[in-house]
């Protein structure tokens, strides 16, 4: 047996199954926010049918909150939209739930909703994707929590895992 | 909450884009818009001269092809027809034409996505594996192949002189009783 041959080729072979076997585990459109643990990006931005009230992201401290970035064209938004008002119920008067529409139009929100049982919290029109650029906001659906001082404590990457969403709105209540 | 001066042509594109119209035709008035955060809060005051026309157009391309698309496989936000890139796209060219430099625009979005959106690492800590080991690979393979080629124009190596023969004592036997 060529032990040089061998020892190379397990050189090369060993790190690169390595690599590949640690990366199986992971969603690889996941992205890791560094914001966790920094206060979030404050903003004021136009309710969705509220003639032209604005809601002021930072107004909503004293209590956490549920921020979801979700838009009419995402398929999967539609799967968390029931569990989201069922959420947001249960939570009623302990937690802060709105969602941030990003690249999309209001004609379309109104009639998605409507089309969908309606909205269950205040939907907010992401002008510019101001909001969602500072979020970092790459692929949606996306959820963030905010603690009751409006720093960020959770990131849900894709359709919201209510179980999940419970044991972390429960430890900060 | 800051203010920014922008082209009227992307600013109008900006206003609009909710509402999913056209970009605006050129030569519109200039115009102001309250943004929702000021980036100035993450980077620090702006750190370069405020761009305007082809120098603020060359200045987005450039800063856009070193942020990637996250919704993309491996595109930049410049080259990206995604919508979600056409917005971080403007970001930049609002950061840039507000005077933030491109280090400030690339930290800004760090800020916001992680070291994931700078398509080329940033050289420090781990990452410098990233620059360091392809280039010792290449050359360890040229060193390899080099050494493989000289071995090969010094001519085919003699062929090593044949032992002699060990005798076999049951050979040798069955030849006697042969003989006999």
């Amino acid at each position: 047996m060529n032990w040089k041959v061998l020892g190379a080729g397990l050189a090369v072979v060993v790190p690169l199954v390595w690599v590949l076997a640690s990366g199986f585990g992971k969603d690889p459109q996941y992205i890791p926010s560094p914001l966790i643990g920094k206060p979030a990006p404050d903003f004021t931005l136009p309710m969705l049918d509220a003639e032209g009230a604005t809601l002021h992201l930072a107004s909503l401290q004293g209590k956490p909150t549920f921020v979801n970035f979700w838009a009419t064209w995402c398929d999967t938004c539609r799967v968390e939209h029931p569990l989201l008002v069922s959420l947001s119920r249960t939570y009623a008067d302990r937690v802060h739930f709105v969602g941030i529409a990003y690249l999309d139009t209001e004609p379309k929100l109104r009639g998605w909703l409507a089309a969908h049982g309606g909205a269950a919290f205040p939907t907010l029109i992401d002008v510019g994707s101001t909001a969602a650029v500072a979020f970092g906001v790459g692929r949606l659906p996306e959820s963030y929590v905010l603690d009751s001082a409006g720093v960020i404590r959770h990131k849900y990457f894709g359709v919201v895992q209510p179980r999940q969403v419970i044991v972390d709105l429960e430890a900060l209540l | 909450m800051r203010t920014f001066a922008l082209g009227a042509p992307a600013l109008l594109w900006l206003l609009a884009g909710s509402a999913g119209a056209a970009p605006p035709a050129e030569g519109a008035p200039a115009v102001e818009v309250q943004l929702g955060l000021d980036p100035a809060t993450i980077v620090g005051a702006a750190a370069a001269d405020p761009l305007a026309g082809e120098a603020l157009e060359a200045a987005t391309r450039a800063t856009g092809l070193k942020l990637r698309c996250p919704t993309c496989q491996g595109m930049s936000v410049a080259e990206s027809p995604a919508e979600g890139a056409r917005a971080m796209k403007t970001e930049v060219e609002k950061m840039h034409a507000a005077g933030f430099s491109e280090q400030q625009v690339l930290d800004f979005f760090e800020a916001s996505y992680g070291p994931f959106i700078l398509l080329a690492p940033r050289r420090e800590g781990a990452n410098l594996a990233l620059w360091i080991v392809p280039p010792v690979l290449l050359a360890a393979g040229g060193l390899l192949a080099m050494g493989q080629l000289r071995r090969r124009r010094a001519g085919p190596a003699a062929p090593p002189e044949s032992p002699p023969a060990p005798s076999d004592p049951w050979r040798d036997r069955v030849r006697r009783e042969i003989e006999e």
